[in-house]
């Protein structure tokens, strides 16, 4: 008897302890199609690796729910001149490591941004020079007017100086040139979260950073980031519950997903729209018809590539109505979005061919398309669909898919002919999309302008622009610039995206517009 | 007496007539499955052959492919169409004359890598086989050593290597003869080994020390004499090989390392209906899965038989 109740009580406490070790400890584990292509935080500038980078780091500004600015490491900020912003940083911040963060590592971090290996260039390109005051106080000093400088700070996440320097990181790692550095794999941040094992394209495990200095909405203890580029795989992963969270939910799913009990499909419209890009520069195409010159200076051979996509079959059969075709590459929600650009140019065949014999290319040519597999909903499917529109009404198009790490070096080089693309402007404005895609190259000017497109006209009118302080004023400027870009057919555009994540019914995980996951605002119950 | 038979004529009609007397014939009529699969595997050879005669539609034709015609289920479903019956793709491509063409491409990698292991291994085993000593040794341990690592291993190695020396540009025109060379360098051990030791076998005969007595050389010895004698466990050999470079063939597809989805094989079929098995879109994978299982099958059944009717012990 007395032993059988022995017993009894040993097993009670067995089982506590199984079951104390066995309670979730709130971990959230993420599903994404590819991962991160660095930890260095000014090293790619992809929203996916954003998203992984503010877990671990902070920047000075930061959003609300709203979208609105709101502090980070910075208390509060002034402008004390035109050209002069003035940042109070937070005091007794440290970094994962112990370090004290101040002024040192403000004025390290976008320096750093600056160098030519970062892809974050075009958030300090506008700054001058930074100078401190004092430990907790730096002035941004701006080469002309710049009221976007707290907006751009959002994307600049800082660095420990001393980390950087005894870990020979003190420049951004040079994806370009497949450069392997300590940063890479490391991270020393401020963030809510500390890296604790990093294997690239398997999992990347942070955990909850206990000396945080924001109180957190969210109750995430421990993050498990998985990569996996199989689509069935990822979506059985997360019914299987292996994952808790997927941020890139492939469209044919979406009707399977939200008739399971246990999983809840959020979607939002995204701040992103997908179009074509051509080469607008070159005499020859480097990847088409040799001695066909480069047809694609001409508008109408543009036009006629717009006019061939089909793009309610592709909105209905590729996106499944996750897509809203557009006639612009601006979405709406940006300021300069002018909303009669919506509408497109029709499906429209025998225009095509039409365009294409005034063009004086009656017999279309030939011409490698490049598209990433890896980046945007369905990226492949739509490009092998365009593929085949395009041949129907003369083009010989080659498609090369190809995974987003060999995608974009080859787009930074330069080195297309047709491409696709998807933009979202990060702080809601459409003036980054005019500078950084329309304008002639020169750094960070035209960095996105993978088409080498140069109109000076259009410059000189971007650039007055930007430089207007007058806000009403610029709003219209900026329109009448979005007016032009639209009208000449820059970039075919495609339509916006929808964003769908889907979760297991207990994680609370609000959306943002710009496919943003804030882990501080992240629940699991 | 069988000698007191006349000599059949040597015309085609009498060669086929002989054939179909022969024991192998027998046994052939007698083995309803060794027919099925028989029967399965001509279908597969015809429109391998000539696939425009069997396609519906010309599927690799980018212009004659609809987006609007994407998803439609096998015609016997509702929403079928009679146009497609086994159903359209993501992009619109009959199911079904996509798998008439991916199976061309199954296989001619599937053929093209059992006569290319079949010349590398046939002469090895003969000559190891046939001189012995240090030269047999050398092949054999060579032979080992090629066994401790897994086929699709060596393939995977083959094609990364490949990727890396010739440029992605090339790499991808070449892909076919590419996985022929790296599965075809993986089967050759089996053939080199089975060789080898019938030759050693037939090596003691007094058929060969004839050979040898009159001045035969050892090229004619081991091709004229030896070969013809140590050809059966080849040729059955061979045909379960068949089976296995065609699956080894759709693996590798099915992991991306194979034929791209512009020339889809059947393993490559199977990869990307892989994308829709979730959301209901069955027919775009199960279709070219179901052919992939009906051509090995067809292939290991005759492959089966054929051992078994050349083997008189087993009768």
């Amino acid at each position: 008897m007395r032993n059988s109740r022995l017993l009894g009580t040993g097993l009670a406490a067995v089982l506590a302890t199984a079951l104390a070790t066995a309670a979730p400890a709130q971990t959230l584990r993420i599903g994404v199609n590819a991962d991160a292509g660095s930890m260095d935080p000014q090293a790619q500038n992809i929203q996916t690796t954003l998203t992984l980078h503010s877990m671990v780091f902070d920047a000075l500004v930061t959003r609300d729910r709203q979208l609105r600015l709101t502090p980070g490491l910075a208390t509060r900020w002034e402008l004390t001149n035109p050209t002069t912003w003035r940042f109070h940083l937070r005091p007794n911040v440290r970094f994962h490591g112990g370090e004290t963060f101040g002024a040192d590592d403000v004025r390290f971090t976008i320096e750093r941004a600056k160098h030519a290996s970062s892809q974050f260039q075009v958030f300090a390109g506008s700054i001058a020079e930074v100078r401190i005051v004092d430990d907790l106080t730096v002035d941004i000093i701006t080469s002309g007017p710049d009221p976007l400088i707290p907006d751009k700070l959002t994307y600049l996440f800082m660095m420990d100086r001393g980390w950087a320097e005894q870990n020979n990181v003190r420049e951004p790692q040079n994806l370009r040139t497949r450069q392997e550095t300590h940063a890479a794999l490391n991270a020393n941040g401020t963030g809510p979260f500390i890296l604790r094992r990093r294997e690239p394209d398997a999992t990347t495990v942070l955990e909850r950073n206990p000396n945080y200095w924001a109180q957190m909405e969210g109750n995430v203890q421990r993050v498990e980031w998985r990569p996996i580029g199989n689509d069935p795989t990822r979506v059985s992963a997360l019914i299987s519950r292996e994952l808790d969270l997927v941020i890139d939910v492939p469209t044919q799913d979406v009707a399977r997903l939200q008739r399971d009990q246990n999983l809840k499909v959020e979607r939002a419209n995204e701040f992103r729209t997908i179009f074509f890009g051509f080469d607008l520069h070159n005499a020859q195409l480097r990847h088409g018809q040799p001695g066909a010159g480069n047809p694609f200076r001409d508008r109408r051979v543009r036009e006629a590539i717009y006019r061939a996509i089909d793009i309610e079959a592709i909105q209905r059969n590729v996106m499944r109505g996750l897509a809203t075709p557009t006639g612009q590459t601006l979405a709406p929600g940006n300021v300069g979005y002018v909303a009669e650009l919506e509408r497109r140019l029709p499906f429209d065949q025998e225009g095509a061919r039409r365009l294409l014999r005034e063009a004086g290319v009656p017999q279309g040519f030939s011409f490698t398309l490049d598209c990433p597999n890896d980046r945007y909903v369905n990226d492949d499917q739509v490009c092998q669909a365009v593929t085949a529109m395009l041949n129907q009404v003369g083009f010989n198009v080659t498609l090369n898919l190809m995974p987003r790490a060999r995608y974009f070096p080859k787009l930074w080089e330069r080195d297309t002919s047709a491409y696709m693309m998807g933009f979202n402007s990060p702080y809601f404005d459409g003036m980054y999309a005019l500078e950084t895609m329309h304008m002639t190259r020169n750094d960070p000017e035209g960095v996105f302008n993978y088409s080498l497109y140069s109109n000076p006209e259009l410059d000189r009118l971007i650039r007055a622009a930007r430089d207007e302080t007058d806000l009403a004023k610029r709003t219209g400027m900026m329109q009448d610039a979005w007016r032009r870009v639209t009208e000449d057919i820059i970039y075919v555009p495609m339509y916006h995206q929808v964003l769908v994540w889907a979760m297991r019914r207990n994680v609370d995980a609000p959306l943002r517009p710009d496919n943003w996951l804030e882990i501080r605002w992240a629940r699991v119950n | 007496m069988s000698g007191m038979q006349a000599a059949p004529k040597r015309t085609a009609p009498g060669l086929l007539r002989r054939a179909w007397r022969s024991d192998l014939a027998h046994d052939f009529r007698r083995s309803p499955a060794a027919m099925g699969a028989a029967l399965m595997l001509l279908a597969f050879i015809v429109s391998a052959l000539v696939p425009s005669l069997v396609a519906p539609v010309p599927v690799f034709d980018l212009t004659r492919i609809n987006l609007r015609d994407a998803f439609v289920p096998p015609a016997w479903m509702e929403d079928g169409s009679a146009r497609f019956l086994l159903g359209t793709d993501s992009q619109g491509r009959d199911v079904l004359s996509a798998i008439i063409y991916g199976a061309r491409v199954s296989m001619l990698v599937g053929l093209g890598s059992v006569a290319l292991a079949l010349l590398i291994g046939v002469p090895l085993g003969l000559i190891a086989g046939y001189r012995g000593g240090w030269l047999d040794a050398l092949i054999m341990r060579v032979a080992d050593v090629q066994l401790t690592f897994p086929a699709i291993l060596v393939a995977v190695m083959l094609d990364g290597i490949a990727r890396a020396a010739l440029g992605q540009t090339v790499h991808e025109r070449n892909l076919v003869p590419l996985l022929i060379l790296s599965i075809g360098l993986t089967g050759w051990v089996q053939y080199a080994r089975t060789v080898r030791g019938a030759t050693m076998v037939e090596r003691q005969r007094d058929y060969v020390a004839a050979a040898i007595l009159v001045g035969r050389g050892s090229t004619a010895v081991m091709l004229r004499h030896i070969l013809p004698n140590v050809a059966t466990p080849v040729l059955v050999l061979a045909t379960i090989h068949l089976a296995v470079a065609i699956i080894l063939e759709a693996t590798l597809s099915f992991v991306g390392l194979g034929i791209p989805p512009t020339q889809p094989s059947l393993g490559t079929l199977v990869r990307v209906g892989n994308d829709y098995l979730l959301s209901g879109e069955w027919w775009i994978a199960i279709f070219p899965g179901l052919s992939l299982l009906l051509l090995v099958l067809a292939v290991n059944i005759l492959g089966d038989w054929l051992r078994d009717a050349l083997n008189p012990m087993l009768q």
